[in-house]
């Protein structure tokens, strides 16, 4: 079929409409504006050589260094790796000789041009062992003792980011954000305690660095504070004084009530026990089982965590490892009685009760050892959780507890990695050193390491964070990644499609 | 010509050298998901007891497309059933299970063997990246779309150009480096023209580029970025001649009804890159809350709308959010509903 000529008049006002000044409705993101943000970590350090794997601040480091650091490359959220300061690698066969060819013409905010040199330099430190990054050119060699396809889910998370030490001991990006002077953390400073309640919380100020090679990000400034409590943080974002928060899990009840946009990740941190190898008790096989299966995960994440949690009974979440699903974990009470029974009189609360200890702050850890010690005692162990005043890691009776209640936070996307570090965090031996690359050796040293019962999950808790209606573009991974420098304000006055009560974005 | 046996033989053994060799490349390089579903059913049925009847258990846990996890599904009970005899595919009470989960990077297989009390576990993963989209959902009766081509770069604009009297149709992309022409070849699009963009590059982070065309002017085309405007020719790779200019951001695109020559104006209901937009169909006025006619969702945020055939037909990118791939449709008005 023809279609019909159209006509001049048509194409006259074709281009009326073609250049009329209006914008493409608010898809078009707008530049400008500062964004406040507060954090709950108590400490905060942009350094990553400083950051401990595995602990609850690492998150809050990570979200603010990436303002400042950029990655080799990136994980989107439809899992394809996305060319950062590294355009193009390759690997060998194995794969344990991986080349990265650097992004020319970017440079750090003084106006240097970045090196091979500089990336390796800054790479080289925080790499697990056996690997080892050399600049050859404008490339990046990265040779690996074991074969490695997951270097790139490594260098895509995690503390794997690019800076250059200064001769202060400062550190320098190419990221979307520079850290203003006046705020600047030299080496020696990076970690700055904030003490809990005070009353006027540290602050970072971060301005949109307008040469970043991947361009300006949309906002002028962010305004950091962290060591807010936690209501603070929520009572801020409704007062119009932040437009985006941290949110403890037992203020998501409350965000959501006040209905305020919150945003959830994945699973992301680990609440475990792990018995103590050089307390006697812990070598009792028999304990450890019976101690397990009078565990009730399911009301600790349903009542306790009033369902902002998740039962766990593997170490890697779902989302992770693809194969968490096949771990179980059930309460049977009438076993672990049974076993208990059959346990010798001195064992288990005949003459001194289990002592726990969390190695974690907050009233979460201290609420949960609470319950395993109620749980405990409805199979007849006697377990002495922490006291209210005397409960973190660096209490005088630390080395003698004979259970520790531990988290531990997700950070990187390299399962075999993460599997690895907590298990060296939890005491576990694990068999096949090096080699958890394939699902089937993760599976395998998981498995074992979960039925030795030495370390016993208990629940999984994603991030959470409340968001202002005008912050627009939050494209945060469900592995809680934030992605600041795509965020943009919208006007006031012109807000349209903010649905109050869900943050989207997190599209797996 | 004759040649001693020893010769021979030493060129026998360099040939099937040769010939394993490339053999061993050639499996090495099947990185293909099929090729490592079959290889988790060789492993499956090298457990499974001999002449046991067997059915599997198969589970898409929204990891791939439905159809692809049942060809996926296909390719593990033919590997299975050739090696064990007499599997067969099936619900119910199976001794093989299959589980499918996406994790960031990758699809993970679990294949789960219950032979007895005891259960057996087999892994295989594949990286999320190969994975093939879901086909696209129906279209409201007013507007009509269809997917004119997919891909994971970023596309800033793109139009699609009807060929006259015998000419290939043809599609023009501009990404943030380069300006690409295809034409339609039977069955495929095929590049015909790569322009890198040079300076005209696009850095920015909210990247502004959008095409003109004009059918008058087939061969040539105008390419305006924030900041400047560009020459360019379509039919060779001549740099672009790019000057500073102000133009301001297209705001939709007038589309014309092949039933009765009617204009409308095409345009976003907006939302950010968060959120799936509709398109919308209004009257063309100046006014930009003129209640929308008709309208039709697209699968994520829409990022430009522009014309190649003068308006018959328009052209809209979308970036699909289920998918993260830039997509471009042919956009058309309908007739008689």
């Amino acid at each position: 079929m023809r279609w019909p000529v159209v006509s001049k008049r048509l194409f006259a006002l074709l281009s009326i409409f073609i250049f009329a000044t209006a914008a493409f409705c608010s898809t078009k993101p707008r530049y400008g504006g500062t964004l406040r943000v507060e954090f709950l970590a108590q400490t905060i350090s942009i350094d990553p050589r400083t950051w401990k794997a595995g602990s609850r601040e690492f998150a809050a480091n990570e979200r603010l260094a990436a303002l400042v650091f950029d990655r080799l490359v990136s994980v989107d959220n439809y899992g394809r790796f996305v060319p950062q300061l590294a355009t193009e690698w390759s690997h060998d066969v194995a794969p344990r000789r991986w080349q990265f060819a650097l992004r020319e013409g970017v440079k750090f905010s003084d106006g240097t041009l970045l090196t091979s040199a500089d990336a390796a330099a800054a790479l080289a430190p925080l790499l697990p062992e056996g690997v080892q990054v050399s600049a050859s050119g404008g490339n990046l060699i990265f040779q690996c003792t074991e074969p490695r396809p997951d270097l790139l889910e490594l260098l895509a998370s995690g503390r794997f980011l690019v800076f250059r030490v200064q001769g202060d001991g400062s550190l320098l990006g190419t990221g979307p954000f520079t850290l203003d002077v006046n705020t600047k953390l030299e080496k020696s400073a990076a970690e700055v305690p904030a003490a809990v309640g005070m009353s006027t919380p540290a602050n970072f100020h971060f301005t949109a660095n307008d040469a970043c090679w991947a361009g300006r990000p949309f906002l002028d400034k962010i305004e950091v504070s962290y060591g807010i409590p936690p209501l603070r943080a929520l009572f801020d974002l409704q007062a119009g004084r932040a437009e985006l928060v941290e949110l403890a899990a037992d203020g998501v009840r409350r965000a959501n009530q006040s209905n305020v946009r919150v945003w959830t990740s994945s699973p992301l941190t680990l609440y475990a026990l792990r018995f103590d190898d050089a307390q006697p008790q812990a070598a009792n096989q028999q304990l450890r089982e019976t101690l397990t299966l009078s565990l009730d995960r399911a009301t600790m994440a349903s009542v306790l965590l009033q369902k902002q949690a998740e039962p766990a009974a593997a170490l890697l979440p779902q989302w992770l490892s693809g194969y968490a699903f096949l771990f179980h974990v059930e309460m049977d009470l009438e076993r672990a009685k049974q076993l208990r029974g059959a346990l010798p009189a001195n064992v288990a609360g005949g003459t001194s009760p289990l002592r726990l200890q969390t190695d974690v702050g907050g009233d979460l850890a201290r609420l949960l050892a609470e319950r395993v010690a109620v749980n405990a005692r409805q199979t007849g162990i006697a377990v002495q959780p922490p006291s209210k005043v005397a409960h973190s890691g660096d209490s005088p009776t630390a080395e003698k507890a004979d259970l520790h209640l531990f988290a531990w936070r997700i950070s990187m996307l390299s399962p075999g990695e993460e599997l690895r570090m907590l298990a060296k965090a939890a005491h576990a031996v694990m068999n096949a050193e090096g080699k958890l690359s394939e699902p089937d050796q993760r599976y395998a040293e998981e498995k074992k390491i979960l039925e030795e019962r030495k370390v016993m999950p208990l629940v999984a808790l994603p991030d959470y964070a409340g968001l202002a209606a005008n912050v627009r573009d939050w494209q945060a991974s469900p592995w809680g990644e934030w992605r600041l420098a795509d965020v943009w304000l919208e006007s006031p006055g012109a807000q349209k499609n903010a649905s109050p009560a869900a943050a989207s974005g997190a599209r797996p | 010509m004759s040649q001693t046996p020893a010769r021979l033989s030493t060129r026998i053994a360099i040939f099937w050298t040769f010939f394993l060799f490339l053999l061993r490349t050639a499996e090495a390089r099947d990185n293909s998901a099929e090729h490592h579903v079959r290889e988790l059913a060789h492993r499956v049925s090298a457990e499974l007891p001999r002449n046991k009847m067997s059915c599997v258990a198969w589970t898409n846990h929204e990891a791939v497309p439905e159809a692809w996890s049942q060809q996926l599904k296909s390719a593990f009970v033919e590997e299975l059933q050739g090696k064990a005899g007499d599997s067969a595919a099936g619900t119910g009470n199976c001794a093989v299970s299959v589980e499918l989960e996406k994790t960031p990077t990758q699809i993970v297989f679990t294949a789960e063997l219950e032979i007895g009390a005891e259960k057996q576990h087999f892994f295989a993963a594949i990286s999320r990246a190969g994975i093939p989209a879901e086909s696209a959902g129906p279209a409201t009766p007013r507007l009509e779309r269809e997917l004119l081509w997919r891909q994971g770069e970023r596309i800033l604009d793109a139009i699609f150009v009807r060929g006259e009297n015998g000419a290939a149709n043809r599609l023009i992309v501009l990404q943030k480096d380069a300006l690409v022409v295809y034409e339609r070849q039977p069955g495929e699009w095929k590049t015909v023209l790569t322009k890198p963009l040079g300076e005209a590059s696009v850095t920015q982070r909210a990247s502004r580029g959008e095409i003109y065309f004009s059918v008058e002017q087939p061969d040539r085309a105008k390419i305006v970025f924030a900041g400047k405007s560009c020459q360019t020719n379509l039919s060779d790779a001549s740099a672009m001649n790019c000057q500073a200019s102000s133009e301001a951001a297209r705001t939709g695109m007038l589309l014309v009804s092949a039933c009765d020559s009617r204009a409308w104006w095409l345009r976003s209901d907006g939302g950010d890159m968060t959120m799936p937009d509709h398109l919308e169909l209004a009257i063309p006025s100046t006014q930009k809350t003129e209640a929308a006619v008709a309208e039709m969702a697209v699968p994520g945020p829409l990022i430009s709308i522009s014309s190649g055939e003068g308006v018959r037909t328009d052209t809209a990118v979308v970036f699909n959010l289920a998918t993260g791939n830039y997509e471009v449709y042919r956009i058309a008005l309908a007739c008689g509903q």
